[in-house]
């Protein structure tokens, strides 16, 4: 009986859930040559491993801040099926500190976003990764991330960049997760490992605990 | 005054939980006791390993325990209707057979209407929706409560219980249907943006009225397995109660449903 089957316009239709990450990345000097060229390559890497994904591609939002010369919103938060790959490069100093405060301050306006237009959202991801220490003042922007952290609305990724990173500076942003160093100039394990990490939080459920694959294949164990 | 409502209710394992051969968590129950038709439904919570247990205990006991003391919590304040509930619920956990520490293993969201006479109560707990028809007009009675996040929410064992059930109550008046899904449902028949029902719920409320009880409940069944499910990778489960528009059996018989 054709009356006891429901048609699809007669449901309603929901956005999908998004995860929005932003990625605050060194493009200080020091990652002239091969470090620029791996993290671009990372990027990249990241960039289609989530588009070759259905779920994941409709629910992942991304940012993107990059810290050197200048601190740059080079992409703002948008499906990543939709935002053209960049090409980054090194120059200048470390300005941290205004590079996380920028990516903070984009989090929430997209966040008012989501809750103005109905969207439900999954907790933000902040990549925050270095090759170096701070050039300016991060205490402010350490506390702000803090907070969230600590009130279960953010969750930072810290990681170092060769034997020059700073990791005692990373860790102020970080009072849970500890920070990693990235082994030799393995980006692209590391997206690997994020877009996996990305895919499996879009298809959690409520009370479902999202657990994150080991980070080994990126992460040098002796830092930990 | 005396009515008889007729109550159905399905849940179909997700297509996330199939891929993963993980049970259905979702779990509908009603029942008819006393002058009293409770429907009530639990969605387990994802990864807890006893949570579909949880589910049919939580939908189980609360249905019990309203048509039980239906006259007591429709008076009562709703910190003690809840303590009841809550109390009654966790209680019936930890003394299932092969009961496993910790209780946590067992949460659950819980979504229930009771009605007797020319009054209903209502209790809602988690995400999912409560929803209601008056006057051929559909309503939200209760939405989702999920926290600041998609993958959050409150569950019977949750230390914020307490807080975050609601509890509603009144009379009837022109409502003649009620509808209960769980979130997983929910992603299609309920507007997050615009916080209102999908048109399908309308015409489900119809078929109560044009058809016998086990080919409503079959095609509810059909269709959260061939259209709703596919709108989504959680479980789903959809329970009805409709007000009879025509005359029916002595309603004073007692009969409990599960799916």
């Amino acid at each position: 009986m054709d009356d006891l089957l429901i048609s699809t316009q007669e449901l309603t239709e929901n956005p999908t859930a998004r995860v929005p990450i932003c990625l605050v990345l060194d493009v200080s000097g020091s990652m002239t040559g091969a470090p620029i060229e791996e993290l671009n390559n990372g990027v990249r890497y990241f960039m289609e491993a989530i588009r070759k994904d259905d779920i994941a591609s409709a629910a992942a939002e991304m940012a993107l801040v990059t810290f050197g010369s200048t601190v740059q919103k080079v992409l703002d938060f948008g499906s990543i099926h939709r935002q053209a790959v960049p090409t980054l490069t090194a120059g200048g100093r470390t300005p941290m500190g205004a590079a996380v405060n920028l990516a903070l301050d984009m989090l929430e306006a997209r966040k008012q976003l989501y809750s103005a237009s109905g969207v439900d959202y999954y907790q933000p991801w902040i990549v925050l990764m270095t090759d170096g220490m701070p050039t300016d003042d991060v205490e402010q922007a350490a506390a702000r991330a803090c907070q969230l952290i600590n009130n279960r609305k953010l969750t930072i990724f810290p990681i170092g960049i060769g034997p020059d990173a700073d990791m005692e500076f990373l860790k102020k942003f970080s009072p849970k997760r500890p920070p990693l160093r990235l082994k030799g100039l393995n980006f692209v394990a590391f997206f690997e490992w994020l877009s996996k990490s990305v895919s499996s939080t879009s298809q959690s459920m409520p009370g479902e605990k999202v657990t994150l694959e080991s980070p080994a294949s990126w992460a040098s164990w002796e830092t930990l | 005054m005396s009515s008889h409502w007729k109550m159905f209710g399905a849940s179909v394992q997700g297509r996330a939980h199939r891929k993963n051969d993980m049970p259905c968590q979702d779990y509908t129950f009603s029942l008819h006791r006393s002058g009293v038709y409770v429907s009530a439904l639990a969605d387990g919570a994802g990864s807890c390993s006893h949570a579909d247990k949880g589910a049919e205990i939580a939908a189980q006991t609360a249905a019990r325990v309203v048509s039980e003391r239906f006259g007591e919590l429709i008076e009562a304040d709703r910190e003690t209707c809840v303590r009841i509930l809550l109390e009654e619920i966790r209680s019936s956990i930890v003394h299932a057979p092969d009961y496993v520490e910790p209780i946590r293993n067992y949460s659950s969201t819980l979504l229930f209407v009771a009605v007797s006479g020319d009054r209903y109560i209502a209790g809602h707990l988690g995400d999912g929706v409560i929803g209601g028809e008056r006057a051929g007009t559909p309503f939200v009675l209760s939405p989702p409560d999920n926290g600041e996040f998609h993958n959050t929410t409150f569950f019977t064992t949750s230390d914020q219980a307490e807080e975050r059930m609601r509890i509603y109550r009144g009379e009837l008046g022109d409502i003649s249907g009620f509808f209960l899904m769980s979130d997983g449902a929910a992603e299609s028949l309920y507007n997050r943006k615009s916080e209102s029902l999908a048109p399908a719920l309308l015409r489900i409320r119809e078929w109560a009225d044009k058809y016998a009880a086990d080919v409503v409940e079959q095609a509810l069944h059909s269709n959260l397995e061939k259209v709703i499910r596919e709108q989504t990778v959680d479980d789903c489960s959809l329970a009805i109660m409709a007000l009879a528009r025509m005359p029916e059996p002595s309603p004073s018989g007692e009969e409990a449903r599960e799916a």
